[in-house]
């Protein structure tokens, strides 16, 4: 998954008067207007517009009531978050000093119909949410998605997050968050999470660079750039397995204490963990740390790839229906420039040549026969 | 009896509620029922940012929960069956 600093709405931004549809439509019309309104023109608009009839045909009754809700809640609300400048001596209201009223998604935003949709994207932590599981192709867990969602904030690798932070984003998660988004039909699944949208809902409007997705196609082999975010990737392919971890792994370095932490977890809810490296230090420290885990000596070089000289730096397969392939470009300032494939499903383009590659003598590897291991084309 | 949780400077009353019921009940925080369910976390939280003198009582859980600025107290379950 690409990790993507803070773009567009900040954190600091507060958009939440904005979940009350009459307050999306006074800004509406404010921002059509150059010259201050006034409160009682706002209603009459307001109105007019949510029953979709003609400003004349405003009822006296709903007037009266608009503006007793603009004056006592609406108005004071929008001008202490900056939207309006509320001048009540004069009694008129002109737009105020927001910085999202400079933003070109605000009036995509006013667009929304549903207030459980802007309720959605009202809030930054939410907001992160529902970015980190769009661009997710497929479900995560919810612990996952927390680490996911404070690293963002933080604007920090996923491995780097301290678990007491990862544990309190997990409850904001369960008890204030992914209820919300539950309700606005955003998402769907309880302990696993999967991103469905809303028809209304442009994710552009989550902060989220639509280039982003149109550059990474959901089904299909998808790439990704940077190591943090190809071992937070690998490290959910761990956690995601329910059977079987295959891993090929050149150097060492490549595996780290939290992904032999989440191998070991793997290990124990009965994932069959293969690990297969020419290096003897990764051998060594697999034995000694994952006594559990089936450990080979590929017999083949073919890791080196001779065209680009770009070399696979470790193959993760995961229940044989998810895929990620890492290379390693030349070393910069000591460390690797490391970009990934990956891909998942059972008929994904890149699962079912890699199944193919290693073929049936992947069912042969708990063997454990060095006959059957020295026919590994690897 | 009454449980008292003393809610941290920085920490938002709907986070307190949270762990006061965890702690009062004995259950993890994630294996509660969505206190979304029972009243808006948002809500909540603006109240005492309006004014944080304030005292707001409401049922969470089957058990009355009472939230001012510096605490939540969670009573006696009103459901007779449970413990």
């Amino acid at each position: 998954m690409k990790q993507t600093p803070t773009r567009g709405w900040g954190a600091e931004i507060e958009l939440t008067p904005l979940v009350n549809g009459d307050c999306r439509r006074l800004l509406t019309h404010l921002l059509d207007r150059s010259s201050p309104v006034s409160v009682r023109e706002l209603a009459t608009q307001v109105v007019a517009q949510r029953e979709s009839i003609a400003l004349a045909e405003v009822p006296a009754d709903e007037l009266t009531r608009a503006r007793v809700e603009l004056c006592h809640s609406h108005l004071p609300r929008l001008d202490e978050a900056g939207f309006v400048a509320w001048d009540r001596g004069e009694d008129t209201v002109a737009t105020g000093e927001h910085p999202a009223l400079d933003d070109h998604r605000l009036s995509e935003l006013l667009e929304l119909e549903t207030d459980a949709v802007v309720r959605a994207v009202a809030d930054d932590e939410r907001r992160r949410t529902l970015e980190v599981l769009a661009a997710v192709d497929g479900q995560m867990d919810r612990a996952t998605l927390a680490k996911h969602v404070v690293a963002q904030a933080h604007d920090v690798s996923p491995s780097e997050v301290p678990e007491r932070e990862q544990r309190a984003g997990l409850v904001r998660l369960h008890h204030v968050h992914l209820p919300q988004l539950r309700e606005a039909g955003l998402i769907t699944g309880e302990d696993d999470v999967r991103y469905t949208g809303h028809p209304e809902l442009d994710t552009e409007l989550l902060g989220v660079d639509p280039a982003d997705f149109t550059s990474r196609p959901t089904a299909g082999v998808q790439t990704i750039e940077g190591r943090d975010d190809i071992v937070a990737h690998g490290q959910q392919l761990f956690d995601e397995a329910d059977e079987e971890m295959f891993i090929m792994i050149t150097t060492d370095g490549l595996l780290d204490d939290e992904c032999i932490r989440r191998l070991s977890a793997a290990i124990a809810r009965g994932v069959d963990v293969y690990v297969g490296s020419q290096s003897s230090e990764v051998r060594d420290l697999v034995r000694r740390r994952l006594p559990s885990a089936v450990i080979w000596e590929p017999q083949l070089d073919w890791l080196n790839l001779p065209p680009e000289r770009e070399r696979v730096g470790r193959l993760v397969i995961a229940d044989r229906e998810a895929v990620m392939l890492g290379t390693l470009g030349e070393p910069v300032d000591g460390a690797y420039r490391e970009t990934a494939l990956v891909g998942s499903g059972p008929d994904n383009g890149l699962v079912v040549l890699l199944r193919e590659m290693l073929g049936t003598r992947l069912d042969h590897l708990d063997g454990q026969s060095e006959d059957v291991l020295n026919q590994l084309p690897l | 009896m009454t449980y008292r949780y003393s809610l941290d400077d920085d920490e938002q009353p709907s986070s307190g509620v949270v762990f006061a019921m965890a702690e009062r009940t004995g259950q993890r925080a994630v294996d509660l029922d969505p206190l979304a369910e029972s009243v808006d976390p948002d809500a909540l939280d603006r109240l005492f940012a309006t004014d944080p003198q304030r005292e707001v009582t409401f049922s969470y859980l089957g058990r009355p929960v009472t939230v001012t600025n510096e605490a939540v107290e969670v009573g006696e379950s009103d459901v007779a069956d449970e413990a």
